[in-house]
């Protein structure tokens, strides 16, 4: 068997040399017809429902909107007031890029190792896959606020085991500026379920015979993992990664419920959309809350491009990459 | 971007006969099992305490809730399942009827417009289409904070507020690009010579997707219904802003209603009732997953 | 009165709706006649099945009138009232947070209400002073639903376990020093004589500054005190902490503002100093019997500091579409015996003064009014309007306030840098504000 050369090293993108040359012809019109019409729905909502709202949002980044009375058009001012006069947007810059740059590889890897080790026949293999499921199920709910305090709190249950081992005077994770934070990153991790059943369908993408033709050949699991399962789902990986990058720059929900909708203590935990609530919805600056808004959409897209951009180097498809 | 763009030449895929799907060996090294068992049981137990303490706390009364130290409650207060179901201005199943509808609604929209519009952006090939697929990840990123207050004058000047369309109807039309995304990449992971085989037979685009790719795209579609139900039933925000009338009220919506940071919460009844919401997103969960695992695999027509 | 027995029995021989939309339609004022209205209001579900009661008594006297419950929970209520009222689509009567009435107002949200006070809108019996607290720009804007103060609950249990008992009106900030030390003493740390709440500009900070003869804001809206103040504030709580007296930084910011994770439900401190009106709900919390006290007097100062708040307010959404009958709702919810007594003291302690001492309240309750009717009628110093006690940046300056404590409490900065930063992004926030 050689299905192990199957997996081709990540190719570069040289350019050209496997386009199809005969695309754009009278087929490829009519196939483009059928592309727009498969798109019909969504752009119907686009037109409709997403961009009439978003073009008002930029439009109201520029004015002085208050939520409750008509804006008026102020030019640059929040742009400027954002860059020069507002450290609390520096503070919740920084809190959303440690938490960005922390979690994600973070959750992204324990995501992929719980679903290879679940990805098997297993007795009570499916309990396992939803016990590991069952706090991604719990969402935004309020209980959260409550369980992480439980957990992390000056008595909580993690102080209780430090104590037992001999650290008398742990600190209060959940409310030290220090360390906030983190509990909020591993309780982005913990809801790691998304992603894991993600990979676990991805994982049904692999041609099993690889794996057989790899036995053969005496690869190690490890090896198995590192040449067969980690090249087949590469586009799935890649996926995800965006994916949860995205979620990440937006995480709300947990900083919001677990700080009280403050971000603190002393803005440690102040989320870039927490803010963007707190200047649109507590202060009634909707406008400049509109420009904290496209300046995320900015930062998030310029992550997702330059990911986009390298993802030709390790990504590849079983469609040949077109 | 580069996902539209071409990175690899064409497959030089080997044509085998199709294997049957799940071709497992007996475990041999049992030692090996029962430490990956231990592992894995050690670790299920560390990912639900949370969730235990939560259920152990449902049966608690308020006043032992946040200052008793132990997991089990001293008193057992079923009471609390019962004040909770009943402790709204509307019982708990109305709440529950309301969150299934839009949850099922959301499922089959999300399902049938992400998919056709994910077949059209990893199939077809057409005009501006690198540049509308930028302009579809472009609207998953700008927060939903900045977009509510156009979006809420919209949906009122409709004549949508306090009914259920806000929630529904933008999921026919493929609002949800996370998912369009998501399908797109399983699409990519379909070998196209399966297309080909069926252009080769006279099948159009629509038979393709509907006889080829549908199928086949099972395990993306399954995880899409899993998180269409889950975030739909757990959307909070969305529901709070368009649903004002009681009896519409969704879970999320009633769970809220126990707590009162100005006034008196009824945390064991919230517990409860918490506690019990969970159940039938574990009962998707897992009657979903195993059409992920057991569904059709591509393996069989792979290689 | 008159008027209100006229429409029964008009509205009994059923011309009450065809009169009210003759009358309406010729735009009279002092519409009757057929009006269904929504309310918006925060709050537990049994405090929305009491309003809803109240709803249903409102129909049962004016058979042609309907008001329909727009309930949300607590913590999302401001945005989502918000949002309505951006959409144009928001409720005719509101229940409104006191922080949030003067934004609402300024930006012309809220009816005003003068027009119609001492008209269908009888306020004659509230205690003196409450209705101008809801002035903004000169014009009532919103009205409190009851009389509050601010406050100090002890758990009794608590303290007699170690033989102590709650400090009487009158004690000082030294007095609150050496008690709450000796409480932290007695129980070796288990929890601490007193929280720290130091970061809350709209709680006892107000009261030390009343008693300087200072309020946070002067009626011009600019800062109403001076570093001076500032500065002796944070190292009092410091001394506390210093002392044992008050629990170290990372307790207090665990312990959050919420009753139910307050640092005496959680059993951290013995006290939580709040509004007053949080008594009947913190009291059923806990086993524990509480109690409610004031905060400590400087022996030194003017007066007690404490004055008369509002505790939850209602408004009229100004585009509505019946403010007519909207008003005549309010009149119902504040003075019609019915309505007054199936709200109680749930939303403070009623306005009517006639009414209020006619009911029957809970333990609890009966301990709140008791000491609201002890701060209002005998200790209580002069008040001042929503819009002098919240300007525009409001917001800005508690976050300012709260970072210059928290940091000191937290060893990030010495005194004097929080106090110079806070003065210079306070007085930069007010500047942007007007």
């Amino acid at each position: 068997m050689t299905s192990l050369q199957i997996r081709r090293p990540p190719a570069p993108a040289t350019g050209a040399g496997g386009r199809r040359t005969n695309t754009r012809s009278s087929a490829s019109r009519a196939e483009g017809r059928w592309g727009y019409l498969f798109l019909t729905p969504w752009f119907v909502g686009l037109v409709v429902l997403t961009a009439g709202p978003m073009l008002v949002s930029l439009y109201y980044s520029f004015t002085d909107f208050s939520l409750l009375s008509t804006p008026n058009w102020v030019g640059l001012d929040n742009y400027e007031r954002m860059f020069t006069a507002d450290d609390r947007f520096f503070a919740a810059v920084r809190v959303t890029l440690t938490y960005v740059i922390v979690s994600v590889p973070l959750q992204l890897a324990f995501a992929l190792g719980i679903a290879v080790l679940l990805n098997r026949a297993l007795r009570g293999i499916s309990a396992y896959r939803a016990l590991y499921y069952l706090p991604s199920l719990l969402g935004g709910s309020v209980a959260v606020a409550v369980l992480w305090r439980q957990v992390f709190g000056r008595e909580g249950a993690v102080n209780v085991v430090l104590r037992g081992l001999g650290w008398e005077n742990p600190p209060t994770w959940i409310a030290d500026p220090d360390f906030a934070l983190y509990t909020l990153i591993l309780l982005r991790v913990w809801e790691f379920g998304s992603p894991m059943v993600i990979f676990l369908a991805g994982l049904r993408q692999v041609p099993q015979e690889y794996y057989e033709a790899a036995e053969v050949d005496g690869a190690s699991p490890v090896q198995r993992f590192f040449r067969i399962t980690i090249p087949v789902i590469t586009p799935v990986i890649f996926l995800n990664a965006i994916l949860q990058l995205i979620g990440a720059f937006q995480a709300f929900n947990s900083a919001f419920i677990i700080s009280g909708g403050t971000g603190g203590p002393l803005d440690s935990t102040l989320f870039y959309t927490l803010y963007l609530y707190i200047e649109g919805f507590t202060n009634f600056r909707m406008g400049y809350a509109s420009a904290l808004a496209w300046v995320l959409l900015g930062i998030i897209a310029a992550f997702t491009a330059v990911n986009f951009a390298l993802s030709r180097f390790w990504v590849h498809y079983e469609d040949g990459g077109r | 971007m580069a996902i539209l763009e071409h990175s690899a030449p064409a497959s030089a895929r080997e044509d085998a006969a199709p294997v049957p799907t799940r071709s497992r060996q007996r475990p041999r090294l049992t030692l090996r099992r029962v430490v990956l068992q231990l592992f894995l049981a050690a670790g299920a137990l560390a990912m639900v305490y949370p969730i235990i303490w939560m259920a152990a706390s449902s049966l608690k009364p308020e006043n032992e809730i946040f200052r008793s130290a132990t997991l089990l409650p001293e008193i057992w207060q079923w009471q609390n399942y019962i004040d909770g179901w009943n402790g709204l201005r509307e019982p708990f199943e109305v709440f529950y009827l309301n969150s299934f509808i839009i949850s099922a609604l959301a499922v089959v929209g999300n399902l049938l417009s992400c998919s056709l519009a994910a077949y059209a952006f990893a199939r077809l090939d057409f005009r501006f289409r690198t540049l509308w697929f930028a302009v579809m990840l472009g609207t998953i990123m700008l927060p939903y904070h900045a977009t509510l207050i156009p979006q809420y004058a919209l949906y009122f000047e409709l004549g949508w507020v306090n009914t259920y369309l806000p929630l529904t109807v933008p999921k026919f039309l493929a609002t949800d690009a996370f998912f369009i995304f998501l399908f797109v990449q399983f699409i990519r992971g379909i070998p196209r010579e399966l297309d080909q085989a069926a252009k080769v037979d006279g099948a159009g685009p629509f038979r393709t997707y509907a006889l080829i790719i549908f199928p086949l795209l099972r395990p993306a579609l399954v995880t899409g219904a899993i998180f269409t139900t889950i975030w739909t039933y757990n959307d909070f925000f969305s529901q709070l802003v368009y649903i004002s009338d009681t009896a519409r009220y969704t879970v999320p919506l009633a769970l809220r209603m126990f707590l009162d940071t100005t006034g008196e919460s009824s945390w064991g009844p919230m517990f409860a009732m918490s506690t019990l919401s969970l159940l039938p997103l574990i009962i998707v969960f897992v009657l979903f997953q195993r059409q992920i695992v057991e569904g059709i695999s591509t393996t069989g027509l792979k290689g | 009165m008159e008027r209100r027995n006229f429409l029964r029995a008009s509205a009994g021989i059923g011309l009450g709706a065809l009169l009210g939309a003759g009358l309406s339609a010729c735009g009279t004022r002092g519409g009757s006649g057929s009006a269904s209205l929504t309310m918006s209001q925060y709050g537990s579900s049994s405090r929305l099945e009491l309003l809803e009661q109240v709803f249903e008594a409102y129909a049962g006297s004016y058979p042609d009138r309907m008001v329909r419950l727009d309930a949300a929970s607590v913590d999302n209520y401001i945005d989502r009232l918000a949002t309505q009222v951006s959409g144009g689509n928001a409720p005719d009567v509101m229940g409104i947070f006191h922080n949030a009435i003067a934004q609402f107002a300024r930006q012309n949200a809220l009816l005003e209400l003068d027009d119609h006070i001492g008209q269908a809108l009888d306020t004659s019996e509230f205690t003196d002073g409450l209705v101008d607290l809801g002035r903004i720009g000169g014009a009532v804007s919103a009205l409190s639903f009851g009389d509050n103060a601010h406050g100090v609950i002890y758990d009794v249990g608590l303290l007699e376990s170690i033989g102590k008992s709650v400090p009487e009106p009158g004690y000082t900030w030294e007095d609150l020093l050496s008690f709450s030390a000796d409480i932290s003493r007695a129980v070796d740390g288990d929890f601490y004589g007193t929280e720290d709440r130091s970061s809350q500009l709209d709680q006892g900070f107000k009261v030390w500054l009343l008693q300087r003869g200072k309020y946070a804001f002067t009626a011009d809206g600019e800062l109403g005190f001076d570093s001076t103040d500032l500065t002796d504030w944070i190292e009092y709580w410091e001394m506390l902490r210093e002392e044992g007296a008050a629990p170290p930084a990372d307790v207090t910011a665990e312990a959050g503002g919420t009753f139910d994770s307050s640092a005496l439900i959680r059993g951290y401190a013995a006290n939580h100093q709040t509004y007053a009106n949080a008594m009947s709900s913190m009291q059923a919390l806990t086993e524990s019997p509480l109690a409610l006290t004031t905060l400590p007097i400087d022996p030194s100062g003017t007066g007690s500091g404490h004055f008369l708040r509002g505790s939850n307010w209602v408004g009229v959404f100004s585009r509505t579409d019946e403010p007519e009958a909207a008003v005549e709702f309010l009149d119902f919810m504040f003075n019609d015996p019915q309505a007054v007594e199936i709200l109680g003291a749930e939303l403070g302690a009623p306005p009517n003064r006639a009414l209020r001492d006619t009911l029957d309240y809970s333990p609890a309750e009966q301990q709140f009014i008791d000491y609201v009717n002890l701060i209002t009628d005998e200790l209580a110093d002069e008040a001042i309007t929503l819009d002098q006690e919240f300007p525009a940046a409001w917001n800005d300056v508690n976050t300012a306030f709260g970072t210059a404590t928290e940091d000191v409490r937290f060893g990030r900065a010495d005194v004097s840098e929080s106090v110079e930063q806070f003065f210079t992004t306070a007085e930069q926030a007010l500047r942007a504000g007007s």
